[in-house]
């Protein structure tokens, strides 16, 4: 054990001599600041923007006058997406998804401006989060940090002096691996302290109740990400007759993992599984809403069946003695078909992108990078299901809206009368504001078991691999 | 001494494998692209089948009411690709290069998008864009990191430096070993782009491919001027990875987090917002409050008289008309803001290569925000256009049967673009003569032992 740690000792003062380890770190350190307070900026004059608009919108809802129910639903309101506090670590795919989207009758409208619309073509380089710099240049910084550690003693004949002193080998792979290790941490510590300040005073925001679980389960994380490339970089390092071996090898890894792959597996899934294009897909909504799902039932024929239905029931003649406004039930009923229909069709579209994103899921079973890319965005919130959760909330919140908007036209206003009816503020008043939780942390880890699995495999596989390295390895070796 | 050079060079298995697997890459992101192009072709017939089919229903179904055809009927407006956006494909899956309006209020309908995983839209395309600007430097890098710490590492520094007239000739003539095959790869995979994308030999062409050169070179350049440091190839990997690092990742995602957080683009949701406002509010007031604006805008129809009753077509076009004349201010603020983004990026890019290099291929390549944006100009003009033809059409409530339908087929926009020759080629020139001359300088002080 005394072994273990003069070991460490010694790697973090060696280290500490490189220049160029070190002055990567403090840039690591700089970036991470950098990326963690632009992440703040943007946070805060989004949600600024976003907060002001949809209270804007809500007294505009509510202050519409009096109208007929259904230009109530054709005013219609905006919902925009609220932006969570810990996108301030994890942008995601924040840039990618729509932010606003516009609420009305017969409508599924789809989501509005992806902040990347608003940018030079320059954002497809991406953007500088606190993310970013820890799954892509942290890597490199241990890679840089370690690939010299065991070519090195070799080189030098150090390591056959250690040998035989009767020191092991596992102590010495164990000794670097705890010395960066700690080296690691101790660049990061402030950050992380950071988080968890951030964590434990934040829950003023109330869509994000679980912020503090998150927080930690990132920092588990991140943790395991650098242990799997520290051991890794230690691993080849001891494997490698030269320095420059140990990091060519590594940093060709480095270049597959994390930029070569993740690209690659993208562009494949969306070869394999094609999306329609958004004409043909809102084409096809609308030839089965006019013909009906099974093309042989058009609106007038649904129309004409829905009277009968209502006419025998209340054993009436005609629509206008029924005891309510037709109208208002047989807009209700197409309501309802037309979200069925919007149903089916949206969830065929929604298998394309499970299909898509699981090419993704599968390839990061063999990149602890993607695992971790994926895993990160999810407990930030800002990964696709957290998205689609959204998107699904705000079209049950438009199907309430709409439908309260029928029931009060159908029970309040005569069949034929149409300028003459209008509602009043009570009627606004019962459609509530929208507000939105995201789903807990479980609940979208359950979307992210194969990640879980990749990086946990990960850190066994690597600890099995040195294990093996240390006893196969010879004293005479080097 | 080339032949032995040569031989030395390419009997390592390092350089023949990354070779390889450059090519292969190259050739996938040509395959990309072309299925890009396939994907446009596909999505431009569908719109023009399905114009017509919409058309011809909506005429056959709605026969008396102008009105109300209009309401539906929808005209498309599409930014022809050209093929050499399969190399460069940069914005063009965000934005869309079909629009497909009513002549209602049109800031509602702009901004519509193609359907899109954001997953794959955040890791972008792998197109040949991409190859040359992120893969093309790390096979310079694994070139020529060692040109002068091997032979030294391997001691046959002072062999060589015996045996030929000048070590310096020496040096430029292994680089330019390595950058013949560099060369040779890329010039391998424009050929086979060319001919499976048949892309037209024209001076855009010319000007991609000089651009690919330039930047090709200017890697060689910076590495050539790290070799000329004379450390050793640890030292040279790392500084030149780190390098790579910095132009291709950091620099470029910081400044887009500056010029984001610089030019915040609250007007995106104000225009939006305003546009729905500028029409809804409109049911609530009298119809003379709209037609008076209406007719301000559009003296011309005054002289069409507002029917009586509850609703009219006049009536209800001019409430959607002031959807689009009171977003107006906001609309072009946003515009304006997206503009200043655009200009402080490329401003900033003439300092960084890769960004240059990039900005430079999606301006060629049309895929540009630039470009989008002159689509959306051209999608207004469009959309006035159609929109005072009908207008009267309307009013009038002029018989359907009358119109000659079938002319109205999808319109198309292609911009040219402007090569700005000396803007693309200059930043780039300047570095490279800057490091090559600096590299000369180093290696007068080139030490033998």
């Amino acid at each position: 054990m005394r072994d273990l740690f003069s070991i460490a000792r010694k790697e973090i003062i060696i280290a500490l001599r490189e220049r160029l380890v070190v002055s990567l770190g403090i840039i690591i350190l700089l970036l991470l600041g950098v990326a963690l307070y632009a992440g703040y900026l943007s946070y805060s004059q989004q949600s600024r923007i976003i907060a002001e608009k949809q209270q804007e919108k809500r007294q505009e809802w509510l202050g519409q006058g009096d109208k007929h129910p259904h230009i109530a639903a054709h005013y219609g309101t905006f919902v925009f997406k609220p932006k969570t506090i810990l996108s301030v670590f994890d942008f995601g795919l924040d840039t990618y998804t729509g932010t606003s989207i516009y609420l009305e009758a017969h409508h599924q409208h789809e989501f509005m401006f992806r902040p990347a619309q608003d940018h030079s073509s320059m954002i497809r380089f991406g953007e500088l989060s606190a993310a970013l710099v820890l799954h892509v240049l942290l890597p490199l910084l241990i890679i840089f940090l370690a690939f010299s550690s065991f070519t090195k003693e070799k080189e030098t004949g150090t390591l056959k002096l250690l040998l035989s002193q009767g020191v092991s080998y596992a102590t010495i792979t164990w000794g670097k691996v705890l010395a960066y290790g700690v080296a690691l941490v101790v660049i990061l510590a402030p950050y992380i302290a950071g988080m968890f300040i951030l964590a434990t005073f934040s829950v003023s925001s109330s869509f994000i109740p679980d912020v503090a679980l998150r927080t930690i389960l990132l920092v588990v994380v991140y943790m395991l990400y650098i242990f799997i490339f520290l051991s890794l970089a230690v691993w080849v390092s001891l494997r490698s007759a030269t320095g420059r071996n140990a990091l060519l090898t590594l940093l060709a890894c480095w270049i597959f993992l994390v930029i070569l792959m993740p690209k690659t597996v993208a562009n494949l899934s969306e070869s394999f599984h094609t999306l329609p294009s958004m004409r043909a897909f809102k084409e096809a909504i609308q030839n089965d809403i006019r013909d009906g799902v099974d093309g042989q039932t058009p609106r007038s024929v649904r129309r004409g069946k829905l009277e009968k239905e209502y006419l025998q029931k209340y054993q009436v003649d005609s629509v206008h003695q029924l005891p309510f406004n037709f109208e208002g039930v047989s807009m209700q009923a197409g309501e309802e078909y037309g979200n069925m229909v919007y149903d089916i069709h949206w969830k065929k579209l929604r298998d394309i992108f499970h299909r898509q994103n699981r090419m993704g899921s599968i390839a990061s079973i063999f990149n602890p990078y993607l695992a971790v890319q994926h895993l990160s965005m999810a407990l930030s919130a800002t990964d696709m299901h957290t998205a689609i959760d959204f998107e699904d909330k705000v079209e049950t919140y438009r199907r309430e809206l709409v439908r309260k908007m029928n029931n009060d036209m159908a029970q309040n206003s005569r069949y034929g009368e149409f300028y003459e009816y209008k509602a009043s503020i009570d009627l606004w008043n019962e459609v509530e504001d929208f507000s939105y939780v995201v789903p807990s942390a479980f609940e979208i880890l359950q979307y992210y078991k194969l990640e879980m699995i990749s990086i946990v495999g990960w850190s066994i596989l690597i600890i099995l691999l040195l294990n093996y390295s240390n006893r196969k390895s010879k004293p005479i070796h080097g | 001494m080339y032949l032995l050079i040569i031989k030395q060079f390419i009997r390592s298995k390092a350089v023949i494998l990354t070779t390889i697997l450059i090519l292969v890459l190259g050739l996938i992101s040509i395959f990309i692209g072309n299925q890009f192009l396939v994907k446009q072709e596909k999505a431009i017939a569908e719109v023009t089948r399905h114009q017509q089919e919409h058309i011809e229903r909506n005429v056959s179904w709605i026969d008396s009411d102008m009105g109300l055809l209009l309401y539906y009927l929808r005209f498309a407006l599409i930014n022809t690709p050209d093929n050499l956006t399969a190399l460069s494909i940069g914005q063009r899956d965000v934005n869309s290069g079909i629009q497909s309006v009513t002549i209602r209020t049109l800031e509602g309908q702009k901004y519509d998008t193609d359907l899109n995983n954001p997953t794959n839209l955040q890791s972008g395309n792998l197109d040949f864009g991409f190859v040359i600007i992120y893969l093309f430097p790390l096979l310079v890098i694994a070139f020529t990191y060692d040109l002068l710490s091997e032979e030294k590492e391997k001691g046959t520094w002072r062999l060589v430096a015996i045996q030929s007239q000048s070590v310096r000739g020496y040096l430029i003539k292994k680089l330019s070993v390595r950058a013949a095959l560099l060369y040779l790869a890329l010039f391998v995979l424009f050929a086979i782009a060319i001919l499976k994308l048949s892309l037209p030999i024209n001076e855009v062409l010319m000007a991609f491919m000089a651009l690919s050169i330039l930047y090709l070179t200017f890697w060689l350049a910076l590495s050539f001027w790290i070799v000329s440091l004379q450390r050793n190839s640890s030292f040279n990997l790392l500084t030149l990875l780190s390098l790579w690092v910095a132009l291709a990742i950091l620099l470029p995602a910081s400044v887009n987090n500056f010029v984001a957080n610089q030019y915040p683009v609250p007007e995106a949701l104000s225009t939006m917002v305003k546009q729905r406002d500028g029409y809804h509010e409109k049911w609530d007031m009298e119809q003379e409050v709209t037609m008076n604006k209406f007719f301000a805008h559009y003296p011309e129809y005054q002289k069409y008289p507002l029917p009586e009753g509850n609703f009219s077509w006049l009536w209800y076009y001019a409430m959607q008309q002031m959807g689009d004349d009171e977003s107006r201010q906001q609309s072009e603020a946003m515009r304006k803001k997206i503009m200043q983004r655009e200009r402080a990026s490329s401003a900033v890019a003439l300092f960084v290569p890769t960004m240059h290099t990039q900005l430079i291929f999606h301006d060629l390549a049309r895929s540009s925000l630039d470009d989008h944006l002159k689509f959306l100009d051209q999608t207004s003009a469009f959309h006035e256009k159609m929109r005072l033809y009908f207008y009267p059409k309307i009013f009038e409530n002029a018989s359907i049967s009358d119109v000659d339908w079938k002319q109205f087929k999808p319109e198309y926009f292609a911009d040219k673009p402007d090569i700005n020759w000396a803007r693309s080629m200059f930043p780039l020139l300047l570095f490279i003569i800057g490091f090559a001359l600096w590299s000369i300088i180093n290696l007068k002080k080139l030490k033998v032992t």
